[in-house]
């Protein structure tokens, strides 16, 4: 999981070299960081609760 | 102190003595912060025009023998791209800060973002490297700014500070180190007498000696692919081959010394998180409390954003 207050950059670097496995992005607009709620609801989510 | 300030006392610690920029939001503090210290330490602010001459006024400085550095947001740091590849060709040392803010165009100047990490790798045209930095504290603010200093003198190559507006506005508390306490890397200079130097002729690390004007040296400098004299050779291929491989090279065949990041939790982790900057401050806390909850979950903060730790990913 990448998180980047904008629509997509060194995530895909990250992609590059993920070798095929999943990688979720992240964005944030408007000016604010993510929570740490908004990243820890993603968390769960991969992880499957 | 505010990020912006700390970055300045970072910058005056690594030995920066002259800094030439043009306000905008969110990087004026730093602006300000060095018009009112660097003269106390025998330093030169000098507010420019514009951003154009703002970076090109502290290449010449760099070769004039100073340690210069400009800061800027999204809207400056698009106008400093032709001069950013200037100081990649020319091997320039200078440290450029870029407090980001909400784009494009001029966008959002007081709010936060990271729009601008891929410019900071290809903004300029041509093939080239630079080092970009993220810091995601006031102290690391002070602290890589040190860093980036460092890393321009080691490689003689721009080092791109990229700062966000949330962390250089924020108050933290912050160490002021002395110079005495901390790593202060400065260019190599020539080992042989004037009449042997040649100004780009590089050493086994691909990183030329540097020699400054008025030091006796014999010094060309063009942006136009030049010899190891500095003399311009544009229409010969083998020169363009040479040159543009070792500018490229002594970044990315340095890269692991170079690359650093910060690991949570990554030995036994399922999922991994990875951010920089401002955001890394909330991944850090959202890892810690998905651990508490038993979820195997790592992160990986970059600090070096470039060169991206390709390696890195690759064997995770």
């Amino acid at each position: 999981m990448v998180a980047e207050m904008n629509y997509g950059q060194l995530v895909g670097e990250v992609e590059r070299c993920a070798g095929g496995k999943p990688v979720h992005f992240i964005p944030k607009f408007g000016g604010d960081p993510h929570s740490p709620e908004e990243l820890l609801a993603v968390v769960e989510e991969a992880c499957g609760r | 102190m505010q990020g912006d300030e700390a970055c300045a006392e970072g910058a005056i610690v690594a030995g920066c003595r002259l800094f030439a920029g043009y306000p905008i939001t969110p990087s004026t503090e730093i602006a300000e912060r060095m018009a009112r210290r660097l003269p106390e330490v025998g330093g030169v602010f000098i507010q420019m025009e514009d951003e154009l001459a703002s970076i090109a006024l502290i290449i010449g400085a760099s070769y004039a023998g100073v340690k210069a550095m400009t800061a800027t947001s999204g809207p400056g740091f698009s106008l400093m791209q032709e001069n950013l590849g200037l100081a990649a060709m020319t091997e320039a040392p200078i440290v450029l800060v870029n407090v980001m803010r909400g784009g494009p165009s001029t966008g959002q100047p007081t709010r936060a973002s990271q729009g601008d990490v891929m410019q900071a790798r290809w903004g300029s045209h041509g093939d080239y490297e630079t080092i970009a930095l993220a810091p995601y504290s006031v102290q690391e603010m002070f602290d890589l700014t040190i860093e980036a200093f460092n890393l321009a003198e080691q490689y003689r190559v721009p080092v791109i500070l990229l700062s966000d507006a949330t962390l250089g506005h924020m108050r933290e508390k912050v160490v002021i180190k002395l110079p005495s306490e901390v790593k202060i890397v400065n260019r190599k200079k020539p080992r042989v007498p004037p009449e042997e130097f040649e100004p780009f002729k590089p050493d086994e690390d691909l990183v030329p000696p540097m020699a400054c004007f008025g030091e006796g040296y014999r010094i060309h400098v063009t942006g136009l692919t030049h010899d190891f004299k500095g003399y311009p050779k544009s229409t010969d291929p083998r020169i363009q081959d040479q040159l543009v491989r070792r500018l490229c090279d002594k970044i990315r065949l340095n890269a692991d010394k170079i690359v650093k990041m910060d690991e949570y939790f990554m030995s036994d982790a399922k999922v991994v998180m990875v951010a920089y900057g401002t955001p890394a401050r909330s991944a850090i806390r959202a890892v810690k409390i998905a651990r508490s909850k038993g979820l195997k979950v790592g992160l990986v903060r970059l600090i070096t954003v470039w060169p991206f730790p390709y390696n890195y990913f690759r064997e995770l």
